[in-house]
Order: C-alpha cells, then sequence, then structure tokens
C-alpha cells in the first residue's frame, strides 16, 4: 500500500499536496468603502447601509445572500460553504442560506473567521471529502455596531485607536483544478491573552496572537519572513501592525516594512474618518479576494495570509475585562 | 515573550488621545449648550409666566426636542466625536442616551425594543442618582 | 442679561471639560463619568452648596447632568419636610420629573418618526 504523504507538519501546521486553488470570487462592500481605495477592484456596491431592507440586520443577510449568490448560481452542486460572521450565531448567514442547498459550517472566531474558513476548506479538498468548497465572510458596520458598542445615533467619542467594521466582503470557490492562486499550507493558532482589555484598541489585543501564529508557522516550516514575499494582516489597522513589526524585530525576525500588508489599512483612504483602520469578519475577504487576487498575485508571489481575530463579547468583557486573540494563518502561492 | 515586552511595545504604540483638542472642544461645545439654555430660560421668563424656580423645567423639555431631531437626522454623534463630554454632560446628552436607544431598537418592536431598551445607556445615571441621593436624603432628614 | 449668557457658558463648558479629563486622562468610560456628576450633584446639594450655585452660574449650573443629582435629593429633602421620612421616597423624582419625562415621550416620537442611520 502507497504511505499517505504526510499533510500534518509541526505542532500546529498543514501542508497541502493536492493543489487547492481560488478560483472564482465575488466581493461586495457599502457606501464608505465605495469611496476607498479599492473601488476599481470591487465587484458590487450597495449604496447605503439598508440596501432597501428594514433593518441592519436583514441587510447582513442580504450582503451574505448577493455575495453568494453568483458563485452558487454557476457551481450549483458544491455543498459546502465555510464562513461565520459577527451577529450571534452567525445567525445573518444562516437565515441568508434558509432553503438552499447549501451547507453552512459557520465559526465563531469573529475576523480570524475567513482564515479557519479558507484552512478547513483546504483540508477537507485535500482529504478529498469535497472537491470543492465555498469559502468567505462578510460583515456589517452598523449591525456589528449595534450589537457590540453602542446604538448607531449614541453621541460617543472614539479614541484614535479604535477600528471602523467594514461592510462587505467576500466569498470564493476552492477547487482542485482551475487557475489561481494555491493554498499550499496553514497554520492553526491557539487563544492567546496577553491581558488587554480596551475594545477600542483591537489593534494592541490581536497583534500578539498573530505575532504568535507567526512564529508558530516559522517554526513548523522551518523559514522566516525572507521566504514570504509578503504577510498579508488581517484587520490590526496601523496601530496593531506597527506592533507587530516591533515584536517581529524583537525576536530578531527581519521583515521589511513594505512585507507587511494590512487588509484593515488598504481598504480606505487616509482622508476617511476610520480612526486606525478597518477591521470586522469581511475586512481580509474583502482586500484579498479584490485587490489582493488582483494586484499581488498576479505576478509569481508567495505570501502569508493571517487573519486576526477579537474573541469577546460585550458580555464577557464585563465580567472578565480580558481580550482573547486568536489567528489563523494560510500560505498563499501564485505561479 | 513575555507579557511584559509585548505590554511596554503596545504602550509604544497607542496612539495618543488628542487632550488638549478635546478639551477646548468639549469647553466651547459644552459651554455653548449651557449658554444656549440659559438664552432659552430668559426667553421663557420673559416671554412666559415661569418664574426663577420654574423655568428650569421648560429649558429641559425644549433642548431635549431639539435633541431628538439632532439624534434623528444622524447629526448628535458626528458632533459628539468632536465635542467629546461637551455633548456628555449636558442635559442632551443624557436625552441623546435615552433616544438613541429608543430609535435603534425601534425594529425589535415597541414593546420588547424601544420599551425595554431606552434606558440601558441612561439607566446607570438614573440608578447612581436615585441611590446616592436616598441615602443622602435619609441622612439629612434624619440629622435635621 | 447677556453677562448670565456668558457666566452659564463658562461654568457650563468647565465642567464639561472636567468630564472630557476623567475620560481622557483617568481612562473612565463615560457611564462612569456621569454616574459621578449625578452622585457628585446630589452630594453637593446634600451639603447646601447646590442652590448658590445655581444663582451663581444659572443654567451652566442646571443643564450640566449634575443638576439632576441636585434636584433629586432637593425633591426628597422638600418632600421630607412635610411628611417625614417616607417623604423622601415620595418627593425623589418631584423636581426631576420633567427631564426624564421629556426624554421618555420624545424617545418613543423619536422611534416613531425616525429609523437608524450610521
Amino acid at each position: 500500500m502507497k504511505e499517505a504523504l504526510q499533510v500534518r507538519v509541526g505542532q500546529v501546521s498543514y501542508q497541502f499536496h493536492t493543489p487547492i486553488i481560488i478560483n472564482e470570487y465575488h466581493t461586495i462592500a457599502g457606501p464608505l468603502e465605495k469611496n476607498g481605495a479599492l473601488t476599481a477592484y470591487i465587484d458590487t456596491f450597495i449604496d447605503d447601509l439598508y440596501d432597501g431592507e428594514k433593518t441592519y440586520e436583514n441587510c447582513y443577510k442580504k450582503l451574505i445572500c448577493d455575495g453568494i449568490s453568483p458563485l452558487l448560481k454557476k457551481h450549483p452542486d458544491v455543498q459546502l460553504l465555510f464562513t461565520g460572521d459577527l451577529l450571534n450565531q452567525s445567525t445573518p448567514t444562516h437565515l441568508a442560506l434558509t432553503n438552499r442547498a447549501l451547507t453552512p459550517i459557520t465559526f465563531d472566531h469573529a475576523c480570524a473567521n475567513f482564515g479557519l474558513s479558507l484552512l478547513y476548506g483546504a483540508l477537507s479538498i485535500e482529504s478529498q471529502q469535497q472537491a470543492a468548497v465555498f469559502a468567505g465572510t462578510m460583515s456589517h458596520f452598523a449591525a456589528v455596531e449595534k450589537q457590540f458598542r453602542f446604538p448607531n445615533e449614541y453621541g460617543q467619542q472614539k479614541p484614535p485607536s479604535s477600528q471602523t467594521t467594514v461592510t462587505g466582503g467576500g466569498f470564493c470557490l476552492l477547487s482542485s483544478n482551475g487557475t489561481g492562486p494555491h493554498i499550499t499550507g496553514g497554520t492553526l493558532g491557539a487563544v492567546i491573552d496577553e491581558g488587554f482589555s480596551d475594545p477600542y484598541n483591537m489593534g494592541e489585543a490581536m497583534a500578539p496572537a498573530c505575532f504568535h501564529t507567526l512564529l508558530a508557522h516559522f517554526k513548523d516550516f522551518n523559514t522566516t519572513p525572507k521566504d514570504y514575499d509578503y504577510i498579508i494582516t488581517g484587520d490590526l489597522g496601523s496601530v496593531g501592525q506597527n506592533i507587530l513589526y516591533d515584536l517581529l524585530r524583537e525576536e530578531n525576525y527581519r521583515v521589511n516594512r513594505n512585507q507587511l500588508i494590512d487588509a484593515g489599512c488598504e481598504i480606505y483612504n487616509k482622508n476617511q474618518p476610520i480612526f486606525s483602520g478597518g477591521s470586522g469578519a469581511g475586512c481580509l475577504s474583502l482586500f484579498l479576494l479584490s485587490k489582493g487576487l488582483k494586484v499581488y498575485f498576479k505576478k509569481p508571489t508567495r505570501a502569508l495570509v493571517v487573519a486576526t481575530g477579537a474573541l469577546h463579547s460585550p458580555l464577557s468583557l464585563l465580567q472578565t475585562p480580558h481580550i482573547p486573540t486568536i489567528a489563523h494563518l494560510i500560505v498563499l502561492e501564485s505561479k | 515573550m513575555k507579557t511584559d515586552t509585548i505590554k511596554t511595545i503596545a504602550k509604544k504604540h497607542d496612539p495618543k488621545r488628542p487632550l488638549a483638542k478635546n478639551c477646548l472642544m468639549s469647553f466651547i461645545f459644552g459651554g455653548s449648550l449651557c449658554a444656549l439654555g440659559q438664552m432659552i430660560s430668559l426667553f421663557y421668563l420673559y416671554f412666559f409666566d415661569f418664574s426663577e424656580e420654574t423655568v428650569g423645567d421648560p429649558t429641559v423639555a425644549t433642548l431635549i426636542i431639539l435633541t431628538m431631531f439632532l439624534t434623528g437626522w444622524g447629526v448628535y454623534d458626528k458632533i459628539a466625536q468632536v465635542a467629546g463630554a461637551g455633548t456628555m454632560v449636558p442635559v442632551t446628552g443624557f436625552g441623546n442616551a435615552v433616544i438613541s436607544s429608543a430609535i435603534e431598537h425601534r425594529n425589535e418592536g415597541f414593546v420588547l425594543g424601544v420599551g425595554s431598551n431606552m434606558f440601558k445607556l441612561a439607566g446607570s445615571v438614573i440608578v447612581s442618582g436615585v441611590f446616592s441621593s436616598f441615602v443622602i436624603a435619609i441622612i439629612k432628614t434624619l440629622l435635621a | 442679561m447677556v453677562i448670565s449668557v456668558f457666566v452659564a457658558f463658562v461654568v457650563g463648558g468647565l465642567i464639561c471639560t472636567i468630564g472630557q479629563l476623567i475620560i481622557d486622562v483617568f481612562k473612565q468610560t463615560p457611564a462612569f463619568m456621569l454616574s459621578l456628576f449625578v452622585v457628585i450633584g446630589s452630594v453637593l446639594d446634600g451639603i447646601g452648596l447646590y442652590e448658590p450655585f445655581i444663582d451663581f452660574a444659572g443654567a451652566g449650573a442646571t443643564v450640566p447632568i449634575t443638576s439632576f443629582g441636585n434636584g433629586l435629593v432637593h425633591g426628597a429633602l422638600k418632600e421630607a419636610e412635610q411628611s417625614g421620612l417616607i417623604g423622601v421616597v415620595i418627593g425623589m423624582f418631584q423636581l426631576t420629573s420633567a427631564g426624564i419625562t421629556s426624554a421618555i415621550v420624545f424617545g418613543v416620537i423619536g422611534a416613531l418618526l425616525f429609523k437608524p442611520r450610521s
């Protein structure tokens, strides 16, 4: 009998041997993102945060519906969607997929959902359980604001370290044939708590998780940042990105400043009122599936994509003032 | 890596809040709201039958009506981002906390949405105020 | 008249600035700051300082949330003078009812008229 190729690498990493390709993708975004820096690369936009629906939550649902529909129409035989959103029990996702022949597998890793979705989508193809799967995430500014912070009309003053939830996101089709960048590996993160508790500074809470996952990856694959063209992080914002840079330098990993790309910093223009950057489950998927694939992965590239997430809830934060965070990583290569 | 090192690095990159600007803005906006209140009081004193003692009530009601429109049009939160405590401390801030919660939860119905959520932000102020006032008033009454 | 508006501006502005300092320097939440102000207002009235403060600053003292604490204590004490200890419970909301009632009424009207926008 032929020995199966080793998928598990080191402590927490995976190496894929079948080609897992991001074939097709569809992105959708809101009004603020329309005036941002990625306008030319995003497929469709909604004009306001209701988009004809009665509530923000329904609009969230509609965004997911509109995001996945073009892909589902072309590939009606795909069975699984790896995803996860930011509201209770991923209700927008589940409502959006009502009466459709698609099983959602929702994760609760907040903004890290996209990384985990891609990784698990890839694993299910690698293990030959599925021929093709969907993966993707979506977020909606006002619905998330309502759940995690204050009413949208409440007069609060956000400090400069706070981040703005992205309205929008994207979905993609992973399969073992076709053209596009390959997912060749990945590293799963663990829950990290360094004692940060400021919900208006998520960058500092998430940067250590990103750092830990990167270290684990470099150790498992025996690589250094030099081996990759880019390290694309999810939604650290400018604050978290600076912290990550310093943490890597502190650990004697030489990273180039231009090597670090943060989706939260790329989506908006400098003059938009977004404080330290974008965040949310849809932040990384919106960037990666628009400008990311259309610009950075057009030429031969090997990059790490790290999705970072904060795992607190408004209730948990009041009971135990800590923000646990997590980060999942995939290796994305284009030839 | 030690937590202390991470904390030090994180602290270094925490963007400073613009303290001087925030204080100046809260002074200007908060002061203007109080000056507006004084003008409304004077208006009611001169044109209606109110005394120095009772003029506070219509003044507060007028300011809260104003707040309702500013909140409903989506202007109040934009002003508050600049004004900070200048729009929180005056009674308009109390009104905004109540009205914004009411508007936000109208989609959950008028009983369980608006009714139960209206005081979710302003409730803390009422509770702490009533409890401390109760203690103080009891002590004063017993001493008198 | 103009002087009274000016005094209200300066005094009210200063109270708000103290609030801003509590948020930014002592890193407290706005809810804590507002609750603290209400408690300070009721304590000040308890020791008899808030009445002269209103005489001096007018709306500069009545518009900030501190006057809510003052109103609560004042109403309670006024009723307690007439009906004894139980008056503290009866009179608590007597003077502050304008603020609370109008906030509730216009909150409901606001919810009828407007829908949330970001």
